[in-house]
């Protein structure tokens, strides 16, 4: 995707200042853009550099420990039907989410993922998992305010509160999204499955072998 | 953040712990994060500027200038819009692309600031979760994903202007 992206780009604007705009101008940008990289990547590094720092220590004096307990009970409101132990590890992903610790929030989120795969969480649930990930839940948003000091804005941190505002919407329309479109159902690829007229665990399956069968093959196969 | 940085120091101080070295060992591992980032850096930068350089964003700007006009969504935001579901350092690009061309306290800058702060690298959070836990993605993943994308991307204008009337 980004190969195909990065090609797109570079064949278009090639045939687009040999046809229309400026050859020139092309080829300066050529040249520059790896110098302007560097200048992008000293900025960020810096700012990264001490984020992680300030967060290894408060990762080791308990204060990532007490944003995940704050956010484990809105969070069991959300995943009310995964075991403890799940909560625990998406609670630990959201906290590196909502502290902007990248290198922290993948491994936790990996672990969440697995345990949700496991125990046949239903799509819903998985959904609501992805869709935490996929929308910023930063509650500091770092990188642009670096950026934009560079830049010489005014007040670097004046779009901390829309950027915050914009994200709960965002994050609220993905959540309601997938309630609206995902079944609540568990799925049966890892889980035992229980004999005729027993019940699975969320109580919901009890059809004769044959059409069981053919249930597990359709939620296994969509 | 000046706040933050005191508060955490002075926690860490209170619990005993070796403030010195845990920031060393979290800020260098950042660090490696950041050089592992630069390659990749280096070459979407010079795509992106011989993109602005060549007039083709321009070009790209107003032809969609009309709908974007009527949206209330500023047109210089349109490639930001397009990257940020596919690639972070590829979106940081095009930000930085956006930040030098228009000022940082323009409209234009500040929607975009609030659309990368807001929204993720969707297709890629969603493709390196699948590989790792080993299942497809389901089309309901992805449809939830973009649900919260577009959301932003419509009220990232809206309360930028709000915000700053």
């Amino acid at each position: 995707m980004l190969c195909f992206l990065l090609t797109l780009l570079i064949i278009s604007s090639v045939t687009y200042a040999v046809s229309f705009g400026d050859t020139h101008a092309l080829s300066q940008a050529a040249m520059d853009g790896g110098s302007h990289a560097i200048t992008l990547f000293l900025t960020l590094s810096a700012a990264m550099a001490l984020w992680g720092g300030v967060m290894n220590i408060a990762k080791h004096c308990g204060v990532t420990q007490a944003v995940t307990l704050i956010v484990k009970r809105p969070l069991s409101l959300l995943f009310h039907n995964v075991d403890k132990s799940v909560t625990e590890s998406i609670s630990a992903n959201v906290t590196a989410n909502l502290l902007g610790l990248g290198n922290a929030a993948f491994p936790t989120g990996i672990a969440a993922a697995k345990q949700l795969s496991r125990q046949g969480a239903s799509l819903r649930t998985k959904t609501f998992f992805l869709v935490l990930n996929t929308a910023s839940i930063q509650l500091i948003p770092l990188t642009t305010a670096k950026m934009r000091g560079q830049h010489g804005a005014a007040d670097i941190w004046d779009c901390t509160v829309p950027t915050l505002i914009v994200s709960a919407g965002a994050l609220a329309a993905g959540l309601l999204t997938a309630a609206a479109i995902c079944p609540n159902k568990r799925t049966y690829e890892n889980i035992i499955l229980p004999k005729d007229g027993e019940r699975t665990p969320d109580g919901t399956c009890h059809a004769p072998d044959t059409r069981r069968r053919a249930a597990l093959r359709t939620d296994t196969q969509n | 953040m000046p706040l933050i940085l005191a508060a955490v120091l002075l926690c860490g101080l209170i619990r005993r712990t070796d403030v010195v070295t845990l920031f060393c060992e979290g800020a260098a591992e950042n660090l490696r994060t950041a050089v592992s980032l630069l390659p990749m850096l280096i070459l979407l930068i010079t795509a992106v500027e011989m993109f602005t350089a060549s007039g083709a964003a321009d070009a790209l700007s107003r032809a969609v200038a009309p709908l974007a006009a009527r949206l209330g969504f500023p047109a210089e935001c349109t490639p930001l819009m397009l990257v940020r579901p596919i690639s972070g350092s590829a979106s940081l690009a095009v930000l930085e692309g956006i930040l030098s061309k228009n000022l940082p306290d323009s409209f234009a800058a500040r929607t975009a600031s609030v659309m990368m702060g807001a929204t993720e690298t969707t297709l890629y959070t969603i493709a390196a979760y699948s590989a790792a836990v080993g299942e497809k993605p389901r089309p309901q993943m992805f449809i939830a994903s973009f649900a919260a994308d577009i959301t932003g991307f419509i009220l990232a204008p809206l309360v930028t202007r709000l915000w700053f009337a």
